[in-house]
């Protein structure tokens, strides 16, 4: 009688699995070879599934009981709990008192010193474990979720807390702030009726998810499945609490996140162009989805998977007329008040939302995004110099040239070569391409500071050809930046080796430099400086943002931020009400934010700049 | 290379007996493990120790590839175990390997949670929100991706799981797998080729 496929496919799966080689198997076998290889090479990707290994601190608890069941038993005594009750009732205690009894056997700590601990410390997992413990004696389900939404917003406080004093996120805390966001959900979805906290859960998962998506380059290395599953959970419930059907899993996210801002161009069915790189858009992504159509600026903050493809997180449509009310100021922390700081006499207000990513102190170098809020500079959040020397003048590059090589965003972190010069594009890098497709031949200017001998990405704006003027040849770079040192002939500008203009004095070092030049072979051939501006007693400011007005003295309002600019004005391109600009300013006598230097990213020139140094 | 990787699965607590060396092998382990349940029914606390930190994570895995929910595969294990604790004086040899036994109550555990759960109409939700609402086809091709094969599990039929799980990643033999479902051998096999052939579907795009 024929054996049967089941009995043959399971001779050779127990043959393998003595060390029988799959193709001799397959020799036995040849008129089910095809078949029987598929089935064996999967049964062979089963064996090789990944374990998932229980958490300490419930191995630790479910012993502690087992032992003291086994004392039970020795001594004859009845069980103190029926097996038959639902553990996870227990689970909060028994952790705790594992844990309790582990570090009291340990010789010290307190419940009380745990309380201010964080994900950092030995004693986070006891914090943790005492709330869970305030939860096994509450026992109404809507009070239940209003306190896992506390103690997930602990968690965020405790993620800023790190991020403040320069250390990478943890798993623990992301894991932490996942399971109770994802509690108070599921119990919420029970209880339809609590609008109050289903509009609280949904508000509180946006600015956890918003806070994450920041964070990309501040987590540990060994943080990032949490990361993913974290933000996964935090867009989920979102969606959950709007009665929106789509998901996200942690694999969309598996290779961190990307920031675009692109006009909007169907691919094919779910699928859009964004600035020319391919996004997916489903039941998962938040935002102006149903409204899209093909040609709209487009804001998306998007997953990448593990195998590199993008899908959406969220997609706004952004109107191009209106100037942005968010813009970018870096420069020295001149105050440092209750609730505000100070920079370019710029008095910006820190809320409990805005995210510190250093311990304010005054005369720090600081890049700060600024948000209009009712009339008032409300600080986003709050970065130090990222360059190799914090103490000193911001190393931020800014470098113009063409995109050389075919462009990825495949990966999470890729280096881009625009006019020669190598960039380490990130999740954290912002890429703006609202001009243009991001492609090899593309003009882009490149935002950087220069990190661990590396130029990283801060910006990539794709600039937009000026069909009137003259086209700009290929290898024509711009390069403004900080001047470093000067060595037989090239100068260091904010990291990048240039070499030197022709008859052009040496700045002085920390001077802010201008150049224009042409990449010749590897060498960045300086042609001629623009301008050179000496650094005053405060340094320079800089400022990124709309130009959201043009007042009739000549003077622009950025942002918040009122700018004198005047003949000593070197301006680049041709400003209007809503061109994105980058200037770099300084204080005047009068305490006026004065610009030097002004390049308006549309690149038509208004001034014809005076090549002289200045000052 | 394959040969390579899938006796590697050897290393794995086994209860094979096919051919001669690792027939011995395999009796070998169960004459030790014996040794050790013997001094577990006399409540020794290190043989006690050695049962629980051998199962109460295969039992933890076990249950979450089931579940997908962490704290539920917490809770089943440690039920588990005290379980097996307070049943291990009747346990006797007769042919049931220990773990085969300890299996055959995680299973029945599990068979209670999820008579408990469709009493209580409560909802599985696994610890990504709403993963469930994945197409099969975008599962699959994810889980290949990532090498998460167990993802796809949750398409299988609850027995096809089983198998799926106790042979592939417990790695038991046929017959204690048998024991454990209180099926058939020919059964399992026959389970087994059905699991392989649903997955291989869904992997392959064409869904269940």
């Amino acid at each position: 009688m024929a054996r049967s496929f089941a009995a043959i496919l399971d001779e050779c799966v127990a043959a393998i699995s003595r060390g029988e080689s799959l193709d001799a198997c397959l020799a036995r076998y040849p008129q089910h070879a095809e078949e029987l290889r598929i089935h064996l090479l999967l049964a062979q990707r089963l064996r090789l599934t990944p374990r998932h290994e229980p958490r300490p601190g419930a191995h630790a608890a479910a012993w502690q009981q087992f032992r003291t069941r086994a004392e039970d038993i020795r001594l004859g005594r009845r069980p103190r709990f029926s097996i038959n009750i639902n553990i996870g009732w227990m689970r909060p205690l028994a952790i705790a008192t594992a844990v309790v009894l582990a570090i009291l056997a340990a010789g010290g700590g307190t419940i009380y010193a745990s309380q201010d601990a964080l994900p950092d410390s030995p004693l986070y997992r006891l914090k943790l474990a005492t709330e869970d413990v305030r939860l096994w004696f509450v026992f109404d389900d809507v009070r239940e979720a209003e306190i896992l939404l506390d103690q997930s917003n602990e968690r965020t406080d405790e993620i800023m807390e790190m991020i403040r004093s320069g250390k990478p996120v943890p798993g623990n805390v992301l894991t932490a702030l996942r399971e109770r966001e994802a509690r108070a959900v599921r119990i919420l979805e029970d209880h339809p009726d609590e609008l109050a906290l289903l509009a609280r859960a949904r508000e509180q998962s946006a600015a956890q998810e918003g806070l994450l998506l920041a964070l990309w380059g501040d987590l540990s290395e060994s943080a990032r499945g949490d990361y993913a599953e974290a933000v996964a959970t935090l867009h989920n419930a979102q969606l959950r609490t709007t009665g929106k059907p789509g998901s996200v899993t942690p694999d969309d996210l598996a290779a961190g996140v990307i920031n675009i801002a692109g006009l909007a161009e169907p691919a094919a069915e779910g699928l859009w162009l964004f600035g020319g790189v391919e996004v997916r858009l489903d039941t998962g992504t938040m935002g102006d989805v149903d409204e899209l159509e093909p040609g709209q600026a487009v804001q998306v903050i998007a997953g990448r998977g593990s195998n590199g493809r993008l899908l959406a997180l969220s997609a706004t449509v952004t109107e191009r007329e209106q100037p942005e009310q968010r813009y970018v100021v870096s420069g020295t922390l001149e105050d440092v008040g209750e609730g505000e700081v100070v920079v370019a006499g710029q008095r910006i207000a820190i809320t409990e939302r805005t995210l510190l990513k250093l311990k304010l102190l005054r005369g720090q170098q600081v890049e700060i995004k600024v948000e209009e809020e009712g009339g008032e500079a409300v600080a986003s959040s709050i970065e130090g110099s990222t360059g190799d020397r914090p103490e000193e003048a911001p190393a931020l590059l800014a470098y113009e040239g063409v995109i050389e090589e075919e462009i990825s965003t495949a990966d999470a972190t890729d280096d881009w070569v625009v006019g020669g010069q190598r960039f380490l594009v990130t999740p954290d890098t912002e890429l703006d391409a609202r001009a243009g497709a991001l492609a090899e031949g593309t003009r882009a200017r490149v935002e950087a500071v220069a990190k661990d001998g590396e130029l990283v990405a801060k910006r990539v704006v794709v600039l937009a050809d000026e069909p009137e003027a003259e086209p700009e040849e290929e290898d024509t770079i711009r390069v403004e930046g900080v001047f470093e040192a000067a060595d037989e002939g090239s100068w260091k500008v904010s990291g990048v080796e240039v070499e030197a203009p022709g008859e052009t004095e040496t700045p002085e070092v920390g001077s802010l430099v201008t150049l224009e030049g042409r990449r010749e072979g590897d060498a960045l051939v300086a042609g001629q400086a623009v301008a050179t501006f000496a650094p005053k007693r405060e340094g320079f400011v800089l400022l990124r943002g709309q130009i959201g007005r043009i007042e009739e003295d000549g003077s622009w309002q950025v942002g918040l931020a009122p700018v004198q600019v005047n003949e000593l004005t070197v301006v680049v391109g041709e400003p209007q009400e809503g061109s994105m600009v980058f200037i770099w300013a300084s204080r005047d006598e009068e305490d006026s934010l004065q610009a030097i230097y002004a390049n308006v990213l549309d690149r038509r020139r208004m001034v014809t700049p005076d090549p002289s140094p200045q000052d | 290379m394959y040969t390579a990787v899938l006796s590697g699965l050897m290393e794995k607590p086994r209860d094979m007996s096919a051919d001669a060396p690792a027939a011995e092998a395999a009796s070998d382990h169960i004459l030790r493990e014996w040794d050790l349940v013997q001094q577990a029914q006399a409540l020794q606390e290190s043989a006690l120790a050695d049962l629980y930190s051998t199962y109460y994570p295969r039992v933890y895995n076990y249950a979450f590839l089931q579940l997908g929910d962490i704290q539920a595969a917490e809770d089943l294990a440690s039920e588990v175990m005290l379980k097996v604790l307070e049943s291990i004086r009747n346990y006797r040899f007769r042919g049931t390997p220990f773990s085969a036994w300890v299996f055959r109550i995680a299973r029945n555990k599990l068979i209670d949670l999820h008579r408990r759960r469709k009493r209580h109409g409560q909802v599985d939700l696994t610890e990504p929100l709403a993963a469930a609402q994945i197409s099969p086809e975008v599962l699959a091709e994810r889980a290949l991706d990532r090498g998460q094969i167990h993802i796809a599990l949750k398409y299988l039929t609850d027995e096809q799981r089983q198998v799926v799980v106790l042979k592939f990643i417990e790695g038991f033999d046929n017959a204690s797998i048998a024991r454990i479902l209180r099926r058939s051998e020919g059964a399992v096999k026959s389970l087994q080729h059905r699991a392989l052939n649903s997955l291989r579907r869904i992997m392959s795009g064409e869904g269940r």
